[in-house]
């Protein structure tokens, strides 16, 4: 019943996500966070039971981590895309990650330098949203949600985003989005968490318990 | 006593020494000469070619200058034999790489995986290390054109421009004054390749060589697709233009 | 039930696979990687076949049935984290034991709890206890609860699929203070002040939220743990027996008392009648 949902905005992404860990008919916590950081410019929202969500999103972390680390540069949120894509499509085969993902990242330009030059400073930057299942389909989206409610909010997503949103503008349609999975959804989703990704890196927008941060 | 250790790659000499390993690397200081040089709008390698009999059937494109990907070529000092087994290897690492992240690999992880591979070489019994060294010249969006030489040993360094192979030392000296000049701005490509046939002028034996002994090749940015770039190995006909400039160059300037 | 510990399970001949492949002699089981599985082509479907998970009516055909059926609770409050459990052990219809300990001892600052398969959480949380012991042993400081649950989940994680059934709570005191994590043998391992776990734990989650406060004192902490579960007892045919109740604090965890529900039964009904009168 994990609810995860991603859109670009104006020099970056946003990412939400319901906060509810569920087994059976039971709520076991409220305020989860399905939504982990990769890396400082790179953000992986996942839907699926609990262990492979941990497992996967550490499992990823840590790989692109030990990539850092060895090659002094991180990987680009195309190149992590890739890279979890084809995990999970290894994994399909001998006991699977059951994981559906949105990754969000953001790139100083698709064009790290261009003709030896380094990219103008002052840019915003870009921002990706990739749509990754547990299958290892993926393919790059401008917004995009995982799991039951893409059947209420994709037509809301479809009516409302357009390219060069300001953030503010994107988190107006992601309330539209709660608001829509409340009333139509049978599922109570709880709190969504908010987190952004942009020029500045992957921060919080609001918490799991709903809390706007400055 | 220094015979002792001789054999054997993987022990140190009473002097803290690999023997075998200094002697592939003095190996290559008699092989053909290639030269690097980075400039303002791409990359040059140029390289020897030893034309051992005139029966010799001539090379078709090139011998000494191996694309690696699309991105990225090297050239070989050394034996081309033990060369083509890590061309082999660079290929495979590039691919790989690819089919990974579906980018290209960065030139550093290329040459940093060569130089592993040349390094075990050095210290698992029963081996010889590998008798070359490679020019790596090459293009990605983090760090730009870059340009690397590797050794047997697996040692490997970035350059703005250098010399492997015969002769390497005259022609870094001969380097040292004459790229940036003064101070002067990166030579393009066609002031590059002059510069750099002046140089295999200075490291090969004989004088006065024809086109066949020469191989040019460059690197350079697309001008169409940004971020892209073209190789281009120079035609016996334009390797003749590029020497009969420095010839005249060369004329003029002892003129004066 | 089958006994996993040291010998291998006599398992009838139609069981087993036709393709016996020898494997290696798992019969210490020192370390998790070491567990004695059956020795057949794909242990893990023989596993589900033959021990499916706990939940549900899933081992109506098993030929090896779970004791199974349980409330257990813990909650983490100004004054450290109540463990309260019931003692009963079923086996299908069958009371197999009332007087089941559900609370493990895994050392004087960590506490597991038992819910599913009776075995395979006391066997899984004495290993764990081994584990958090050589840690002790190597690092010269106690493990924090925080990586004891995460060693019992990484060991379910590579079980899984082999049918293995526990639903547990490891709480505990460590230097960040209060601790408590549900792991289960999906490999599922969360944080949080409040859980309940057995097919009691619904009946016991309604008192529990009802009465909840963080700032309870420790008596009326002790009086909730010990009627959320006496509430479960009552409602749940699978739970029963004695209550057993537990408060961690910084010096460790203290057993505060074993109760027999009949007799809260009685007190909680005189109570009522109390207030009717």
């Amino acid at each position: 019943m994990d609810s995860i949902i991603g859109l670009r905005y104006n020099g970056g992404v946003l990412l939400a996500s319901d906060t509810n860990n569920a087994r059976s008919i039971l709520v076991y916590q409220h305020d989860i966070d399905k939504i982990s950081q990769l890396t400082p410019h790179a953000m992986l929202g996942l839907s699926g039971p609990n262990c492979d969500l941990v497992n996967f999103s550490e499992f990823v972390e840590k790989n692109l981590t030990m990539y850092r680390l060895k090659n002094g540069d991180t990987l680009s949120t195309s190149g992590i895309a890739n890279y979890c894509r084809s995990e999970l499509a290894t994994a399909l085969r001998k006991g699977p990650f059951q994981v559906n993902t949105l990754l969000a990242g953001w790139d100083a330009s698709s064009k790290k330098t261009v003709n030896g030059t380094t990219v103008d400073p002052t840019s915003p930057g870009v921002g990706s949203l990739y749509y990754i299942d547990y299958m290892g389909t993926m393919s790059p989206v401008n917004y995009g949600c995982q799991g039951y409610c893409s059947n209420f909010v994709l037509s809301v997503l479809d009516r409302e985003w357009r390219e060069g949103l300001t953030k503010e503008e994107a988190l107006e349609i992601i309330s539209h989005c709660e608001q829509v999975l409340k009333k139509r959804f049978l599922v109570d989703q709880g709190v969504f968490g908010v987190k952004k990704v942009d020029k500045e890196g992957v921060g919080v927008v609001r918490d799991t318990n709903g809390v706007l941060v400055a | 006593m220094a015979r002792r250790y001789d054999s054997s790659t993987t022990t140190f000499s009473p002097e803290g020494r690999l023997h075998q390993v200094e002697y592939a690397i003095e190996a290559i200081n008699n092989a053909g000469t290639c030269v690097g040089l980075k400039c303002s709008d791409g990359i040059i390698l140029a390289s020897e070619r030893k034309v051992t009999s005139k029966l010799l059937a001539p090379v078709k494109v090139s011998e000494k200058t191996y694309k690696i990907d699309s991105h990225c070529v090297l050239s070989v000092a050394g034996l081309s034999s033990d060369a083509s087994i890590l061309i082999n290897q660079a290929r495979l690492r590039a691919q790989r790489y690819m089919f990974q992240y579906q980018e290209p690999i960065p030139i550093e992880q290329i040459v940093e995986t060569i130089c592993n591979y040349k390094q075990s070489y050095t210290q698992y019994g029963g081996l010889r290390p590998f008798g070359c060294s490679f020019l790596f010249a090459g293009y990605d969006p983090h760090f730009g054109m870059q340009l690397y030489q590797t050794d047997p040993s697996g040692n490997y360094s970035g350059w703005q421009a250098t010399v492997i192979g015969a002769n390497n030392s005259s022609g870094k000296s001969f380097l040292k004054n004459e790229y940036q000049k003064d101070d002067g701005p990166v030579p393009d490509i066609s002031e590059g390749l002059k510069l750099a046939v002046k140089v295999l002028n200075k490291t090969m034996d004989s004088t006065g060589n024809g086109a066949e002994k020469y191989e040019l090749f460059y690197m350079k940015f697309n001008e169409e697709e940004e971020g892209d770039v073209e190789h281009h190995v120079l035609t016996e006909e334009e390797t003749k233009k590029v020497l009969e400039e420095v010839e005249k160059e060369g004329a003029s300037a002892g003129d004066s | 039930m089958a006994n996993f510990i040291g010998v291998a399970p006599t398992i009838p001949s139609s069981l087993l696979d036709s393709h016996i492949t020898p494997r290696p002699d798992f019969t210490t089981c020192t370390d998790p990687s070491n567990f004695l599985i059956p020795n057949v082509t794909d242990p893990a479907f023989y596993c589900r076949s033959n021990f499916a998970s706990a939940s549900g009516d899933k081992d109506a055909q098993q030929v090896v049935k779970f004791a199974k059926g349980t409330t257990t609770l813990a909650f983490k409050f100004n004054e450290g984290i109540i463990v309260s459990v019931d003692s009963r052990s079923t086996m299908g219809a069958y009371i197999a034991s009332q007087t089941v300990k559900k609370i493990i001892e895994i050392n004087p600052f960590l506490l597991g709890t038992m819910a599913g398969g009776a075995a395979d959480c006391s066997f899984w949380e004495r290993n764990l206890g081994m584990q958090c012991r050589l840690y002790e042993l190597r690092n010269k400081k106690r493990i924090s609860v925080a990586s004891a649950s995460k060693l019992l989940a990484n060991t379910m994680n590579s079980y899984r699929g082999y049918g293995l059934s526990m639903g547990t709570m490891v709480t505990g005191w460590d230097e960040t203070g209060p601790q408590l994590y549900y792991v289960d043998n999906d490999a599922t391992r969360l944080h949080d002040n409040l859980f309940s776990v057995g097919s009691g734990s619904t009946y016991a989650y309604g008192v529990l939220d009802t009465y909840y406060r963080p700032d309870l004192t420790i008596p009326e902490a002790i009086d909730l743990g010990k009627r959320a579960i006496y509430h479960a007892t009552h409602r749940d045919a699978y739970s029963g027996g004695i209550n057993n109740l537990y408060h961690v604090q910084a010096d460790g965890w203290k057993k505060i008392h074993a109760i027999d529900v009949n007799e809260l039964h009685y007190e909680f009904a005189d109570e009522k009648n109390e207030m009717v009168a």
